[in-house]
Parts: structure tokens; sequence; C-alpha cells
């Protein structure tokens, strides 16, 4: 009986194998980046191809590009991709999406409505990043071929990736992160946007990368803020990086300051600071304080102060601190003032901290924001200044021996 | 030489506490866990292992009377031919309950998340068969293979851990208790009803056949409260990284929760692998379970060929595939079924029954103090 | 037979003549003893000539002094002739045996009974290195086909006086001798006696090799996994003697058996003890790792590349959809063909005649390898894997243990290329219900993980301090745990 038992399993293994889920390799379309546009009341879905065949490490003019774009047109994303079927010759695969990319004038229509696709497909991960196309639509950002990385869908992946690491301007802002930000808890969603420079009809072919410098490029600008899950504006790059310190995002990056009213400039690099966000309720009326604490080490420096001295130092860490501190009096007036919209952050405090009082006040609370008064504490500090103590002299002075 | 299968020893008999106690609410039960007490599920495998006592207590002292005879003799014997036999096919059903529920969230789980064009009716015959092919082999083996099954499952249970650690949000657990704290002490006796019905299986081993006698009730109360601890690493990890709001949006969050899991830059898909440690806990419900389903068949209708007695476990499987099909033809259903129907008036059944138990055993006691009763 | 023999020494010669078909081997020399004629009948093949004429026929030649009654012969020449072993044997039975077995026969007339003395030819090689099991630092000597040699290596290593043997001849052709060795105050006596039991009760007509006995008297015969370890290392015969197990010697077979084995004992290699154990179990590590890999490598490669596609880094999944671009097979199909291959490649690799070695070898390679992967039949990713797969298959030093894993290997590719990882965890979960539920002579195959014992588990996985090496396996081991200080 023993044996029949095994039998039986093997034989209908066997009889099946193949059939049902098998989907080999080469017969998928593996797609690395996905547009959503949405026209009058249709959704027009861009979609990027890998083309599997052309693997080679370097490009020529006159070869394959590496990558295919289709596009259709439906009521939904997901009939809109069906159509896409009636011209690709293999199955779409969505398990590795690097990418999706929003056009300007359908996010601002609100994301609700085509945001359901993405969740329920149990082959579409939910772990990329998520970008809006500023100032454009989302198929001219897919057929852009960007040089260095050859697969564009990765390549952008990339650059938000990278830029997320060492420049304080970007964060990776993950769908889910997305996501959760679109329920009321008191914080709405920034974006990462990106922005194309140079917009060219030939942008997408391989003629823009024949020279050294390419004509038209994708470059990565400020978040755009979102409330519930309309697109309302962008910050830019300056209010984009104290959004991005109040929100604890910032892995590396670079403080500009001024030194004196010559326009000379200082530049230090800071790892992660540490960001102490607490709103209270004093007097029935909500009060954010925020702390920061910065470790730096000083990269370029401009400036007459001698650092050789310690008070110097300490001069040069007060105008760290001045700047730090302008940078967040920017953010938060473009967030209270110019978006009205909560970004930041403040009101998911009070959510966690004070649960009864937040109930109160959930329902006014873009109304309560732009009226928050604030104090922001920065604490600067300079671990290192470099390998030089004092700028190199200009010519023309002195030594003293 | 030839020993038959049908010793075990304490250390295993607490392991498959353990691993009993995790297997419905790894699966559908945590969700319908997160969707109860939403901010603060979390707490409640802190909260139920206090609440968790009483069931065990029970259960060991029913074990311990009369220790040569499984739970179907016992009931005989004190509650007469006819109602016993009566109050068999009782706990037998809603044991046959848990088998079906087990498998088909199990099976549930592999068609959504794995395979989505297989049918149903193959992949459930698949696990069962897998499932009776243990329950021929006789209590020692499946006693092993739960040992076996834990250590896997802590490989598993590790590498998440180790590797989720740097995503966790403490921020996200708050506010804590936002409506105090009487909710909770609900919410967790209410998931107790989740954890204890696959351990009330564990009454189907006679005493004697435990060896280690002396100490064996403290290795199991340690492996069932163990187990609901071990709850609190999925919980909590689901509240403070994805947040609740995703964690009600998904309907598997801990499987969302793998999404994020990233090795070394390169092994980001990982979650296949990882969600495995899931499908072994509920594979051994579905052992335990339908060995005390298959046990009950033979006491009953008194088989002892052994070639009938693998004819009978695959019908019973096969049916339990039937059955399964037929009951829960969509989730929603079954998860209805369960949040709503089953806490408050499927699960006091046992319950009731195994107090009773008790009772009579105590005045049983009474009567006769001379009893050899250990 | 059972026959007396005859007081007619003519008559017993008869006998022999007629019994074993006029054979032209046996010879049969007639002495004059005094007043008797003594017959002295050997076979050529097997008798040593030397042996014979030196100190059989060279004593009749001397000893002429005393003459003897006529029934008192054989017990002076029993007493006198200076040869080691004299049996005195009275029926037709064993005196044929003894003389196939090479022996001598004295036979004179007028007695019942006749002399039989050992002058057994050595008809083997000596002792060498051990071929199979090769390890790179400790004794090298093997276990040949010679019975006596065998037991006296083993005997050389443990000269202890409890280390006894119980001999059973079995096969009724053949019958060769049957050894059981085992420590007489450490092994499990009941198991002992269940097994020379067994053994007596084996009816059979020859037994060429040590395996046929163990397919005898296994328990689990349906089973791929071995439960007893077959080698032709004496050194590792006695350590297992001294953990309390039981080795079976099997005359014209250079392989004891050790029985009882779990599953541990074969992921041991037999020089494991002779090096720093720190870093042993460096080794040990990777070959519990190569188990797993040998396992399932094509498998977890189908399941990736077919139901599960998330799993697979990014930046190998367009290499590998590249690679997979011309070739016209379903990946199970290459799968099994590449294994296929590689199964008739080793095979015939054992078969090659040492002249054509070589030559074959290289078209064997090339089969396998690029010329397979040019002509588009295979891709190349495909052949890395199945090289990975072989080769860490023979990591393990016990072929029984390796040959069993073959079936399972090809039933986890047909899981995972029907249902993918799902397919993957159900054959895993049958695979580890098939491995608990073995018991090797009492013993759980996979103790002592499972059912945990904690005492045990110092030595099965990793080596620890050496002190540990002073406890024996508990399970086996029942009565006497603690090693050396003295046997008390």
């Amino acid at each position: 009986m023993k044996k029949f038992k095994w039998l039986f399993i093997i034989i209908i293994l066997l009889l099946v194998s193949g059939c049902w889920q098998y989907r080999e390799l080469n017969d998928l379309a593996i797609v690395s980046a996905i547009g959503v546009d949405k026209i009058d009341t249709e959704y027009l879905v861009t979609v990027q191809v890998i083309n599997t065949r052309k693997q080679s490490h370097t490009i020529q003019a006159g070869e394959e590009t590496t990558v295919t774009i289709y596009e259709a047109k439906g009521k939904s994303i997901q009939e809109a991709l069906n159509m896409i079927s009636l011209e690709c010759p293999k199955e779409l695969y969505l398990g590795h999406i690097d990418i999706v990319v929003i056009g300007e004038e359908t996010a601002r229509t609100g994301i609700k409505d085509y945001i359901d696709f993405f969740l329920r497909d149990r082959e579409v991960r939910k772990i990329y990043p998520f970008v809006f196309a500023k100032g454009a639509m989302a198929t001219d950002v897919l057929k852009i071929l960007p040089p260095i990385i050859i697969l564009p869908g990765t390549n952008l992946a990339n650059m938000i990736e990278t830029a997320d690491e060492i420049n304080g301007v970007i964060s990776n802002r993950r769908f889910d992160n997305v996501l959760d930000c679109m329920y009321k808890r008191g914080r709405h969603a920034g974006v990462t946007a990106i922005e194309i420079v140079n917009q060219s009809e030939k942008g997408d072919s391989l003629d823009n990368l024949s020279e050294s410098k390419p004509k038209t490029k994708l470059m990565i600008t400020g978040p755009a803020v979102m409330r519930d899950d309309k697109l309302v504006g962008f910050l830019n790059n300056r209010e984009g990086f104290g959004y991005n310190i109040i929100r604890k995002q910032v892995k590396r990056a670079v403080i500009t300051f001024p030194c004196d009213k010559d326009n000379n400039y200082g530049s230090v690099t800071i790892d992660s600071p540490k960001v102490k966000l607490d709103t209270k309720i004093k007097n029935n009326k909500p009060f954010t304080s925020i702390k920061i604490d910065i470790a730096s080490s000083l990269t370029s420096y401009n400036c007459k102060l001698d650092l050789s001295k310690d008070k110097n130092i300490t001069k040069v860490e007060n105008m760290i601190v001045k700047e730090t501190e302008s940078i967040i009096k920017d953010v938060i007036y473009a967030a209270q003032k110019i978006h009205k919209t909560d970004v930041l952050g403040f009101g998911e405090k009070i959510y966690q901290n004070y649960y009864k009082d937040w109930e109160k006040i959930e329902k006014n609370w873009d109304e309560i924001f732009p009226t928050v008064k604030y104090e922001i504490k920065v604490n600067a500090r300079i671990n290192s200044i470099g390998s030089v103590i004092n700028p190199a002299p200009k010519g023309g002075e002195k030594n003293d021996y | 030489m030839i020993t038959k299968n049908k010793k075990i020893n304490a250390f295993q008999f607490a392991i498959l506490g353990l691993m009993l106690g995790n297997a419905l609410i790894i699966g559908f039960g945590g969700t319908i866990i997160i969707s109860l007490a939403k901010q603060d599920a979390w707490l409640i495998p802190l909260i139920a292992p206090i609440f968790a006592l009483i069931p065990i207590v029970l259960l060991i002292y029913i074990i311990n009377y009369e220790p040569d005879k499984n739970i179907f003799a016992k009931i005989q014997s004190l509650f007469g031919k006819y109602i016993g036999s009566l109050i068999n096919i009782i706990l037998t059903g809603f044991i046959a309950f848990v088998l079906i529920f087990s498998l088909w969230s199990a099976v549930f789980f592999s068609v959504a998340q794995y395979l989505s064009k297989v049918p149903y009716l193959f992949l459930a015959t698949c696990f069962i068969l897998t499932a009776i092919y243990g329950v021929t082999k006789g209590i020692e083996t499946i006693a092993r293979t739960n040992e076996i099954f834990f250590f896997i499952n802590i490989i598993l249970i590790g590498i998440i851990v180790i590797f989720l650690y740097p995503y966790i949000k403490l921020e996200h657990i708050q506010p804590i208790l936002p409506r105090g704290i009487m909710p909770i002490i609900g919410h967790s006796v209410i998931s107790l009803s989740y954890i204890f019905p696959p351990i009330l299986t564990l009454s189907i081993i006679p005493k004697n056949n435990i060896i280690d006698q002396k100490k064996y009730h403290w290795y199991l109360i340690l492996g069932v409260l163990i187990s609901i601890v071990f709850l609190f690493i999925p919980f909590f990890y689901v509240i403070s990284i994805v947040t609740i709001n995703l964690a009600e949006l998904f309907r598997y969050p801990g499987y969302h929760l793998l999404y994020k899991i990233d090795i070394a830059g390169i092994f980001t898909g990982l979650e296949n692998f990882l969600s495995l440690h899931w499908l072994f806990s509920t594979f051994s419900a579905l052992l335990m379970c339908s060995y005390f389903v298959c046990k009950y068949t033979h006491q009953t209708f008194k088989i002892k060929q052994r070639k009938y007695i693998i004819i009978t476990n695959i019908i019973i499987g096969l049916l339990a595939v039937i059955v399964s099909d037929f009951l829960f033809p969509n989730s929603i259903a079954g998860i209805e079924f369960m949040q709503y129907i089953f806490p408050y008036y499927i699960f006091p059944i046992p319950l009731i029954i195994f107090i009773i138990m008790a009772i009579l055993i105590f005045l049983k006691k009474r009567k006769n103090p001379e009893t050899n009763i250990n | 037979m059972k026959k007396k023999l005859s007081k007619k020494a003519i008559e017993v010669i008869n006998e022999i003549k007629k019994e074993t078909g006029n054979s032209p081997d046996i010879i049969i020399k007639t002495i004059p003893y005094f007043n008797h004629y003594i017959y002295v009948i050997f076979n050529e093949m097997v008798s040593n000539r030397t042996t014979i004429n030196d100190f059989i026929l060279e004593y009749f030649e001397s000893d002429r002094k005393t003459p003897y009654k006529k029934d008192e012969i054989i017990k002076n020449i029993k007493a006198k002739l200076p040869v080691h072993k004299i049996n005195i044997i009275d029926n037709y039975d064993e005196l044929l045996y003894l003389l196939l077995s090479g022996f001598t026969i004295i036979l004179t007339d007028g007695n019942d009974q006749a002399l039989a003395i050992e002058t057994k030819e050595k008809l083997n090689s000596g002792i060498q290195e051990s071929k199979a099991e090769t390890i790179i630092k400790g004794p090298k000597d093997a276990l040949t086909e010679n019975y006596q040699t065998n037991i006296g290596l083993i005997r050389k290593k443990l000269k202890t006086e409890s280390l006894w043997l119980k001999e059973v001849t079995v096969g009724t052709r053949s019958k060769n001798k049957v050894g059981i060795m085992y420590i007489n105050d450490i092994a499990d006596i009941d198991l002992v006696n269940y097994i020379v039991d067994k053994i007596k009760d084996i009816e059979i007509d020859s037994i060429p090799d040590s395996n046929y006995i163990m397919e005898m008297i296994s328990e689990n015969k349906n089973n791929v996994f071995p439960d007893y370890i077959s080698t032709e290392r004496p050194d590792l015969v006695s350590e297992h003697l001294l953990e309390g197990k039981i080795a079976i010697i099997v005359e014209n077979s250079q392989y004891a058996v050790i029985i009882p084995a779990v599953l541990i004992d074969f992921l041991h290699s037999p020089g494991d003890y002779y090096q720093k154990s720190i870093n042993v179990n460096y080794t040990r590590i990777i070959r519990f790792l190569a188990i797993i890999i040998t396992l399932l490598t094509p498998a977890i490669y189908i399941a990736i590349t077919t139901h599960n596609h998330e799993a697979i880094p990014e930046k190998l999944l367009i290499s590998f959809a590249a690679q997979r671009d011309g070739v016209p097979f379903p990946t199970i199909v290459e799968a099994m063909l590449m294994l296929i291959t590689f199964e008739i490649l080793k095979e015939s690799d054992l078969r090659i005649p040492q002249t054509l070695g070589s030559a074959l070898s290289i078209v064997g390679a090339l089969v396998l390898g690029d010329a397979a992967v040019q002509a588009g039949i295979v891709s190349p990713i495909m052949v890395i894997v199945i090289a990975i797969t072989a080769i860490t298959g023979l990591i393990v030093s016990y072929i029984e243990m390796i040959h069993g894993l073959r079936w399972w290997r090809i039933l986890f590719i047909i899981a995972a290329a029907s249902l993918g990882i799902i397919g993957i965890f159900l054959i895993s979960i049958f695979l580890i219900i098939n491995l608990t539920s073995i018991k090797s002579f009492g013993i759980p195959y996979l103790s002592p993980i499972a059912p945990l014992n904690i005492s045990n588990l110092n030595n099965s996985i990793f080596i620890t301090r050496k002190r540990e090496l002073l406890k024996r396996n508990v399970l086996t081991a029942k009565k006497n745990i603690y090693r050396s200080r003295g046997e008390d």
C-alpha cells in the first residue's frame, strides 16, 4: 500500500509538471518601469520592457536599445496592461518593477483611483520608489534613455537610491511609505519628483547618448507635497532638504553656509542629524519644538576666520546653526503658508503622544496647522576640519618666520 | 528491537504544544486579531499567557487521570457509553473543523501568494496526503517531525528578526492603549480561542506513553506559554514596521512585512522562502488534528488491519479536502465566520466539555480517594 | 550428510571421490606408517604446499620409533604432530567442508574418525592502503578479503579481553563465516543476541559480500537510506566498537559492517579525529552545507526561474533570461538531461579499463561542458548548477548515503517544476517524515537531533573540547558511558 501511495503522488506530479504556474524566464517580458497618465477619463499606461537579447556593456549608435516601450489606454490600469498584450510578444511580468512614475497632471487629480491595482496584484511588490514627474507626463519621462546605466528604469531607481544616500535633498520614498501617509494620522506624504531637463525629441533615441553631454536627461528635484491623495505643489531643493532633516531621512548631506557678507561660503558634510520633534498642546494650542543635533566635518572653507583658534571654530559652528535654522524656517513657511499641508508630521506627534487631544482636533488639522507656532533649537558641532587647518594662501601673504 | 511507535518524551510534548499554539494564529488568526485590537495587538501576546493558564491546567488535570487511556476512552468511562459516544463525536467534529480550517488557510495562503493558477483541490490534496503519510507512521514520528519543524522555524524567524531589526520605528507603536486596558483584556481572551484548539488534540496521548512522567506538565506549561510569547515577534514587527494602517489594508500583513527584507542589497526577494515558517506551523496542526480524527475512526469502528487503517486515513484526508472546498468557497465567508462566530459559539464547546470532565473527575476522586490516580 | 565415516579408509576415499566428481585437484597420498597405511588427502588448490610438505609429510617420515596400535594412531598423531590446529571429525559433512577449505585430512584403516589439519593457503593480497576511503592524515591500512586478517587487524587496535567474537556460518553453498564483534561491557547484549539469531536464520546459498547480510537483517529494506555503515578501515571499526556498536565481518568480504548507524554517522569522516578539533569543525560545517546543497540546488534553481521569479536578484534575472534564449527545452528537461548524463559518465568512468581512461574522460567533459552549451542544447547556468550538485555530492565518504540522496534529488526537481517552492516544501516534509520514521536497530535515525538528546549532541555535529571525547554515545553504549580511567 505504501508503494502505491508513492507511485500515486509521483504520477500526479509528473503529469502536471509543466502546467499551471510554470513560466520560463525567457517567456516573460520583464517590466522595468511603469508610468501612469490620465487623459480625459482613460488611463495611459507606459511600460518599459527589458530587451533580453541585447546585453552588451557598450552602446553604439545604430544598435538596438536595451528597453522597449509599450503604451496602451484603458479604463483601468489592468485593462490597459491587457491591451499591451496585443503588441508585446511575451507575457508581462511585474515582479521586478524598479520604479513607478506618475505624471503631474494625473497626480493633481488624486492617485487613489488607480493606486488599487498596485496594491491588489500579487506579483507587484510594494517596495519600489514612487515618483511624480514634474511638469511632464510619465510617458515622456520613460522614453528618455539616460547614460551610464543601460536600463532606464534601473537607472532612475539607482539615481534615487544614490541621491538618497549622499544628497540630503532627496529621499527614497517607497510606495508603502507613501501609502502609509494617505491615512489621516497627522502627516501627509512627500513624494520624490523628477523633471526632464531640455526636453527634446531626441531624448528617446540613442542619438541622445552619442555626445559626451546628453541633450536630454532626467533630474531629481525636491519633493512633491501631497494632501491626502492629491498633489498640491512642489518644494524646492532647499525646502526639500529641510523636509528631509525634520523627517529624519537624511543619511549624508552638505550644508553650505555663508561666513560673511562677501559671498564666501563654507561647506560641511553632515551625517544623519539627531532630530527630536515634539508637538505639545499649550493653552489648547499646539506648539512644536524641534531640536536638531548636527555632527559635521568641514570640507570646504573659504572664509577669513583662523581655524587654529578654538573660539573661531565656535563661530563657524554658529554659522552652521544659523544656516540650518533658516533652512528649517523656510520649509515650515512653505508647508504652512504656501501649501497649507502638514507634510512635516507635526500632527503625527500629537496623534502619537496625546491621543485624546488629537481626537478633538483631527478633523480640523488642516486649518489649524498653518497657525502652529514653533521653536527651533539647533546644535552644531564640527568634528573634524579636514587635512588642512586654514585655506591655502591667496598669494602675497607673508609667512612669519 | 522492533518497537512500536508509541512513546514520546516530555521535551517533544512541549515542542508539540509550542508549534500547535502558533498554528492558527499565524495564518488568518493574526489578521483577525490585528483588525480587532488594532494598534495594541502587540500587547495581546503579553497578556494572554495569564489567561492561558486555565485551559492548560484543565488539560493537564484531564491527562493525568487514568493514565493508560486516551481521551475517547476517558470520556466513555466518565459519561457512560451512549452519552460518551455522543460527546466523542462532538469533540471529534470540533477537531475536524479545526483541521479543515487549517487546511483551508494553508492552501489558500499558498494559492494566493505563490501559485495563483493551481486549482485549490489539487493543492489541498497534496497537502493532506503528505499529512496522512505522517499520520500512518505513528505519534512518535509526528513528535520527531515537529522537533525538526521547530528548528527550521527558529532559523527562519531568526533571519527575519535580525534583518528586519533596522526598520523598527518605535513611534509607530504609539499611541499606546488609547482606549484603556479593558478592551485589550477582552481581546486577549478572544485570542485564546485561536491558540487553544490545536493544543486540545494533545489529549489523545495517554499519559503512559510519555517518558518523564513526573515533569511533563512543567514542560507543557512552558511550551504553551513560550508559544504565546513567540507571537509577540510577528505582531510587534508588523505594527512597528508596517504600521497599523497598512496592516489593516493587507490580507497578510506579515507577508507584506517580509517584502522589506534586504540582505546585502542583493537578496531582496526572499519573502517566499521566509514565509514558509507559517506553513510549517500550520502543518503541525494538520498532522495532529488528522491524527486525532483518524484515531477516533479506528477506535470507533474497530479497525485493526494495517491495510484498512491506511485506506481509512486516505479517505478521511480526501473528505477533509472536499468539505473544506465546500465550506469556505471564498475567503470572506471564512474570515467572517472565524471572526464573529467561532470564538463565541464554537470554541466554548470543547471548553465546556473539558470543564465538565474536570468536575466529574474531581467528584470521583473525592468519592474514592484510594483509587490509583496519578 | 551427517553420515558417519566408515572404518574402512577405502570406502571413505571412494565416497569423497564420488561427491567431488573425481575432481583432479584432490590429491590422495598413501604413506606407510609402521604396519599401517595412512592416507593424507588434501585439495591442492587451497592448501599450502609448504606446510604439508614440511610439517605433515616430514613428520611421518621422521617418526619411526614407536609402533602404535591401530586404534591409538589417531590420538597419538594428534598429540604429536607439530601443527597448530588439529580437529577430530567423524562425519562426511565436516570432512568435505574442511577438505575444501584447505585442511588436510588424515585417514587410517579401522578408525571411524579422521584428523583434519589446518593448512590453508593464503589466497589474498596483502594489507594495502585503503583506496575507497582516503584521508589525509591517519592510519591507512585497510581490511582485506581474508577473514582472519580482518579480525586480526581489529584486534590489533583493541587488545582488550572484552572484545568478544561470535561466529556463525551462513550460506548453504558458500559456507561463509560471519563474525560478530562487540565489546562486552559496553554494547547492548540484547541487540547482539538479536542480531546473532537473525543471522542464524538467514537461508541463502551464497554470500559474496557483507551487503547481502544487511539486506536480510535490516528492518528498513524499502528505504533508500542505509542504516549501517560499511567501511574498510579497521580504525573506524574500532572507534565505533568503543561506542558500543556491533561490527559484522564476513569472510571473503573486504567491508566490515557496523550497526546501528544513524544519519549523523554518515556525515562524519573517518579522519575527523586525527586533526585538531577546531579545524575539523570547519570541514564539518562545509560537509553539512554540502548535503543540503547537493539535494536542493537543482530544485531551487528550477523553482526560482520558473515559478518564483521574485527571488532572483535583479541583476541576475536579465542575465539568466538572456542565457535561456536559444535553448529549446524547458528548464526541467534540461536539468534531467544533464543529471542523467552526469550519472552515465560517473558509471562508465568506473568501467573504463585503464588504457582507455583519459581519452574517454575528455570526451565526457566536452559533452557535458562547452559543446552542449555551444550547440544550444543547455544553457551555461544549468551546467554550473549540475556541476555544483555533482561535486558537492562526492563530499560524503559513504557512497550509500549519496546514492540514497539521488532519488530524493529527482523528486525535489519534479516537485519544484510543478509547484515551485511549495513543491519543495511538501517534498521536504515528506523527506523529514520518512527520515524520522526510520529506526536503525532501535535507535531513531535522526537522533540526537530529533529526539533531542543534549548530552549526545556534543560530538555529533561539532567536535567540542577534547575532554568531551571521554564520553560515549549514550544511546548505543547504554551501560558504560565514561571512557578511559580504566575499565572498571
